[in-house]
């Protein structure tokens, strides 16, 4: 055999076999209609016919649809995250470019996944804490504003060596210095620190706090209140019969990532709890066939619409209203033991006059709880104006 | 559609070669142009009409050149070619810098609303300008075939970024190409070659360029690891891109010309051009440098000719001002090489020789990646040393992206070409661990190509 002829021949043999076979199970696999993992709706099959052709869409549908339903596509995304993970890659899934620009993730220590926190160049934030800010000049009743760290913020001994990480006591001190007249600004950086208290209150593979972080933040709400805080042995904790693998695991998955226990507080007290989307009114604060699914977090109220009303008859203190994102979601299940009735907006999907609703409502308390990276992403502030 | 993309590779590809393979010899060019406009329509079905003027036009101008008695007519129907090729690219792709620009100094708006760049028009056009100089010139006599003219112009595997094809080298080929069993195995030993240095390099490295060009004002640590990281990534993204192209085209039984020879081994600005991206070099070369008078002309002329020829071979890259700078940057240091310093280099040791010519590659790249000037000066001054010295960008990038730099600074050199050649050569053993190498990059390069389709869809459902 001639020189290096076993390498051509192998060469060739790779590369046609690699595609037929690569090919072969692309065909053959089945096709999912939906990817829990990264929680969208997979192409369909392309649709062939002129118009499609004439606008690009057909080719546009055929590359994505292939990319969708790449046979073993997660293990290879694995199997890529390995790969960086192995050249020294620790931050992931970042897109600079995109709008609202995206830090991606940090594989950090001890297992746990963190956001990049990136400073807000864009002054989404400065224009959300003005709004927040005037809110109660505007609605007539004061506003206690709960702005949540990330868990990158409150965990940095824990990222990357390092790791470049935005700090968000600047966020904080820009609230304060927007708060009007009525406007309490919490500060919880110090109460869910790992470094101070030497607790997680961070999922490992999500984005949001877990179940212990909304107890806090609760805690320090309902003190705000001069209500007092039920305690967390007047709950059972109950664990999702599936491990959790949230939405920062999602980015860049990697087999050998260990997941989070799911663990969500039912009250002991036999309460008759409801909650009210729209017209449609649902018992308990739980849609437990997500307990099931992969988006265990939306277990809580079921996600996130516009507007959900949770009402706690037996609850002492009267009505809420609570200006929020997912944050609030987990802390629902504490603040219903002292109102009876939680008037939670979303203002990303709201999309009427606020203070009409305070108005209608006969609503005399207002909280606002949001994570700070959500306030620098996503803008609020149109929401609130009047 | 590129080339590291999963739809080209496991559908596009196999479809092509087998029909190629399986249509009788007479139609085996014909075939080819169809796939070629397929894949040239794919990303804008409505330029596939631009190309196929592009094809008519050229096929045209060499018949009427041809055919012309007179060498006044010869020359006319030649300049009248040229202006339609050359008005094609810069209507197409310098329109709107022309608009901006004249908006940017007079402060009226826009007049041009935005025009899509049609893919592969600096390539496909000077192609066609070099078909009907060929003709005129007598170096080739003009195609009798349209569907093998065609073929030429829009022969998919150097469609979108070259290598740049001069008629010449590709008239015989376009009669007698046949596919053998040893062309048929370097070309997918080339194509996954640049399929690695494509997804494997190139690739990663951009999210070290990205990172530190988002953050801006960098340290004098961040910069370079931004300008090295820049300087990698172009290098295996183009050779890639080129060794992908080359490979396509020995599975199609062509040769096409080789585009890159180790540029940053190179010991001066000149030598780094005659081993970048070579094809396009030798086009300016042939068919404006020498046309201009070359250097065989009075010293004042043989720079204006270095000045012209550079200012364009910058703007060619890209429809920007900081392109036209990169390009004089570049024919400066040529011209200031010619004049006197190239006798300089040619007494200090070598390494100082390829230190210069690097680090003038490094700076040459910044103007190439910002577009925006003020950020690229920042990047200057950050590399040398007025911002501090060392930040956590830095510091972080140097932790995560070290090995990465190291092993594209190795990449670059001619040193895993010798490697691999060893092994190749190295009996069972050798030919072993090189099949496995290979088999490994291959299925770490697929992984690479379904990550980048994966994109989770997050804050937008919950």
């Amino acid at each position: 055999m001639k020189h290096g002829s076993f390498c051509s021949h192998f060469t060739s043999l790779l590369l046609i076999f690699g595609i037929l076979a690569g090919a072969g199970a692309f065909i053959l696999s089945p096709k999912e209609e939906f990817s829990e993992q990264e929680n969208r709706v997979l192409e369909p099959v392309p649709k062939f016919s002129a118009d499609s052709i004439q606008d690009g869409s057909f080719m546009k549908s055929a590359e994505n649809y292939i990319g969708d339903h790449f046979a073993f596509r997660a293990d290879f995304v694995s199997l890529n995250t390995a790969y960086r993970l192995l050249l020294g890659q620790r931050d992931f899934a970042a897109d600079y470019p995109a709008d609202p620009p995206e830090g991606g993730i940090y594989y950090g220590k001890n297992g746990h996944i963190y956001e990049v926190l990136l400073p807000d160049k864009r002054g989404i934030f400065r224009r959300n804490a003005a709004a927040l800010g005037s809110f109660s000049r505007l609605a007539g009743i004061p506003l206690l504003i709960l702005p949540v760290p990330s868990g990158s913020q409150e965990q940095s001994e824990n990222l990357p060596l390092f790791a470049p990480s935005h700090d968000q006591q600047e966020e904080l001190t820009t609230l304060k210095a927007e708060a009007g007249p009525g406007t309490e600004i919490l500060d919880i950086f110090n109460l869910l620190s790992l470094k101070e208290t030497g607790k997680d209150y961070y999922f490992k593979t999500d984005h949001h706090w877990n179940t212990q972080g909304a107890y806090v933040g609760y805690r320090s709400l309902v003190k705000e209140f001069h209500l007092t805080a039920a305690l967390p042995s007047d709950f059972e904790y109950r664990k999702a019969p599936f491990p959790f693998y949230g939405a920062l695991y999602s980015k860049a998955i990697f087999s050998f990532q260990k997941p989070d226990d799911f663990i969500y507080p039912v009250p002991k007290n036999a309460a008759r709890l409801t909650q009210q989307i729209g017209r449609k009114t649902e018992e308990g604060i739980y849609r437990e066939d997500y307990l099931n699914k992969k988006d265990k977090y939306s277990a809580y109220l079921g996600g996130n619409p516009a507007v959900t009303v949770v009402r706690n008859p037996s609850a002492p203190a009267g009505k809420l209203l609570l200006l929020k994102d997912s944050f609030a979601n987990s802390m629902i299940p504490y603040l219903c033991q002292n109102f009876s009735e939680i008037h939670l907006i979303d203002l990303r999907y709201y999309n009427q006059d606020i203070y009409q609703y305070i108005k209608q409502n006969g609503i005399k308390n207002a909280a606002a709880v949001y994570s700070i990276k959500q306030l620098c992403d996503i803008s609020i502030a149109n929401k609130l104006e009047k | 559609m590129l080339f590291s993309s999963l739809f080209f590779i496991f559908i596009f590809l196999p479809v092509s070669l087998l029909v190629y393979y399986f249509v009788p010899k007479h139609l085996k060019n014909l075939c080819l142009l169809i796939f070629s406009l397929i894949f040239y329509a794919w990303g804008e079905p409505s330029y596939v009409f631009l190309m196929l003027f592009a094809i008519f036009f050229g096929f045209a101008a060499g018949k009427f050149i041809n055919h012309s008695k007179t060498s006044c007519g010869k020359k006319r129907a030649l300049i009248l070619s040229i202006c339609v090729d050359v008005g094609m690219l810069v209507f197409f792709k310098y329109s709107g810098l022309f608009s901006k620009t004249i908006s940017g100094l007079t402060g009226l708006p826009d007049f041009l609303p935005p025009i899509a760049l049609p893919i592969g028009i600096s390539f496909y056009t000077f192609e066609s300008i070099s078909y009907v100089v060929d003709i005129y010139r007598g170096d080739s006599p003009a195609q009798n075939n349209l569907i093998n003219f065609g073929t030429y112009l829009s022969f998919f595997p150097h469609l979108v970024s070259g290598p740049i094809i001069r008629y010449r080298d590709m008239e015989k080929q376009l009669v007698n190409h046949t596919v053998t069993k040893k062309k048929f195995e370097e070309g997918c030993r080339r194509f996954l070659l640049g399929l690695f240095k494509k997804v494997l390099l190139a690739d990663q490295l951009s999210q070290l360029t990205e990172k530190v060009r988002w953050f801006d004002s960098p340290s004098s640590l961040s910069a370079w690891i931004g300008a090295l990281a820049f300087t990698f990534q172009i290098y295996f993204d183009f050779s890639g891109y080129t060794d992908m192209a080359v490979g396509l085209g020995h599975m199609f039984g062509f040769t096409l010309p080789e585009n890159f020879n180790f540029p940053y081994l190179s010991r001066s600005a000149s030598e780094f051009w005659r081993r970048w991206h070579m094809t396009l070099g030798g086009w300016f070369r042939d068919y404006l440098y020498i046309p201009l008078g070359g250097n065989r002309c009075s010293r004042l002329k043989n720079v204006r000719n270095l000045a012209i020829v550079w200012v364009l071979t910058g703007l060619w890259h890209g429809a920007s001002w900081n392109f036209a700078l990169w390009g004089a940057y570049w024919g400066v240091l040529i011209i200031i090489e010619k004049l006197f310093f190239q006798k300089i280099l040619e007494h200090i040791p070598k390494f100082f020789g390829w230190l210069y010519a690097f680090v003038a590659a490094v700076v040459g790249w910044v103007f190439f990646e910002y577009t925006d000037l003020n950020a690229a000066f920042r990047m200057i001054r950050a590399m040398f040393g007025f911002a501090p010295g060392i930040d956590r960008l830095g510091a972080y990038s140097l932790i995560t992206g070290g090995l990465l730099l190291l092993i594209a600074a190795i990449g670059c050199s001619s040193f895993p070409a010798h490697v691999a050649e060893k092994l190749r050569r190295g009996g069972k053993a050798g030919q072993t661990v090189w099949c496995v190498g290979y088999g490994c990059l291959a299925v770490l390069s697929v992984s690479a190509m379904v990550g980048n389709a994966y994109s989770p869809f997050l804050y937008f459902r919950f």
